[in-house]
């Protein structure tokens, strides 16, 4: 079925209409309207703390990031590569799957204090063993009857992981990427709430002091429409791309 | 060129017993037997792709190699498989693929996907041409075309044509030489002469 690019906005609109009508008819100060929301927006804006603070998290989010992926991306192909290194690091993956992202949050800033290094480590660490596992298996997915064409062609080293590997690996990259950026903004705010100054888990958590969500869904709204448009923008086109060879995606 | 080597074994069975094969320049090889006897597995330890049968000196011969499968890179269109191996130049044309050179893989029949593979193979202008099962997937018309191809190249580039069938017809359209595997573990055995 071909899908309507209106589908999608007609969706979004009606949202914020059964919003809108649920907030007008309870009158709650516990749920604002779209109107109150747009107004503690402008006001926001006007101020420069907006894009402060999300220029803060973002920061964040992006250095975390690529902290995990690349280590996340080298152990996954390292575990699925290697059986041995596999057996012997498959406990540790469980555990650190297993481990609340609060705990290991908490004892970054324990022992590398309340500081920028400890946040973006910490959030790091809790996305690695997710990328490790998803690459794991794009790693054990290689096909080794192209190993001897790489062979035959003379291709090795990093020509061979550049033309040979890489590829076979992107859709799984992709799907790390996607999902580590989901999971990345989450922790990222949790984190920010915890230890930080600034930021939107900073400013959600003094807006929630003050039992002003109207400002609380203005910095959440609009760091969704920013990892939104990071979605459309640069993952999906690359995604596509990536899968295209499969014949999974049109 | 001459290839000696020991026994071949996959765990306790000996596939291949310790044998001898020359191939000469300008020359095709045909190598036949039954499925199972170890035809493609001599090939593989002539193109030194399993480290326990790299030969002492290693040869490091710039090798062309057709596997039984057409093994194309599922990610590159049909012009840069080719350029995996060297530059497509008239390939493409010689080989009836003119219009399929922007296609993906997944977009091919066997056929033309086996074409494919034998264009890579032969791309790079090797020293040895090592072709597994060539003509099984295609039609009458594109064996002519590819039998002739592979006689062109071996008088063109003066190099050694191994090549593996069941055909023996096959085999003496192209004048190759002939050699046979039997028993287990096999033997190789020279039939004719070209």
């Amino acid at each position: 079925m071909r899908r309507s690019p209106l589908l999608p906005l007609l969706s979004s609109i009606a949202l914020i209409l059964l919003w809108a009508a649920i907030a007008y008819s309870v009158q709650s100060r516990y749920l604002p309207t779209p109107l109150d929301v747009a107004s503690a927006f402008n006001a926001e804006l006007e101020s420069g703390a907006l894009r402060l603070h999300l220029g803060a998290t973002c920061l964040r989010v992006l250095g975390s990031f690529c902290l995990a992926l690349t280590i996340g991306t080298a152990l996954g192909i390292a575990l699925g590569r290697s059986p041995k290194a596999n057996i012997l690091f498959d406990p540790w993956l469980i555990f650190s799957l297993n481990l609340p992202a609060l705990v290991v949050i908490v004892f970054c800033y324990l022992w590398l204090g309340l500081t920028e290094t400890a946040a973006i480590i910490a959030v790091a660490l809790n996305k690695i063993p997710n990328t490790a596992v998803t690459m794991r298996e794009g790693a054990r997915a290689l096909d080794p009857s192209l190993d001897e064409v790489a062979a035959i062609y003379g291709y090795t080293g990093w020509k061979k992981f550049i033309h040979f590997t890489m590829p076979q690996l992107e859709p799984f990259l992709a799907s790390a990427i996607r999902n580590g950026l989901a999971l990345i903004w989450k922790i990222v705010l949790v984190v920010e709430l915890i230890g930080r100054s600034n930021g939107v888990g900073f400013q959600i958590n003094f807006f929630f002091a003050q039992f002003d969500l109207a400002r609380i869904m203005v910095y959440a709204l609009s760091f969704m429409v920013i990892v939104g448009l990071i979605e459309a923008i640069l993952i999906k086109p690359w995604e596509m791309r990536a899968r295209f060879w499969r014949g999974d995606m049109q | 060129m001459k290839f000696t080597f020991a026994s071949k074994s996959f765990g306790t069975q000996t596939i291949l017993a310790p044998l001898t094969i020359t191939l000469e320049k300008g020359t095709v090889t045909a190598l036949m037997g039954p499925s199972g006897s170890g035809k493609t597995t001599l090939v593989k330890m002539i193109a030194e792709l399993d480290q326990d049968d790299i030969q002492t000196p290693k040869k490091q011969l710039k090798i062309g190699m057709m596997f039984q499968e057409p093994r194309l890179l599922p990610w590159k269109t049909v012009r840069e498989n080719i350029e995996v191996a060297g530059p497509v130049n008239d390939l493409l044309k010689a080989l009836d693929l003119d219009d399929a050179g922007a296609f993906y893989p997944r977009q091919l029949s066997l056929g033309m996907a086996k074409r494919v593979a034998f264009a890579r193979a032969i791309a790079s202008e090797p020293k040895l041409l090592l072709l597994d099962e060539p003509f099984t997937s295609l039609d009458d018309v594109r064996v002519d075309l590819m039998r002739a191809m592979i006689l062109d190249i071996k008088d063109r580039l003066n190099i050694p044509v191994l090549l593996t069938t069941h055909d023996r017809e096959e085999a003496e359209m192209l004048q190759a030489d002939i050699y046979t595997l039997e028993g287990r573990p096999a033997k190789i055995i020279k039939l004719s002469d070209a």
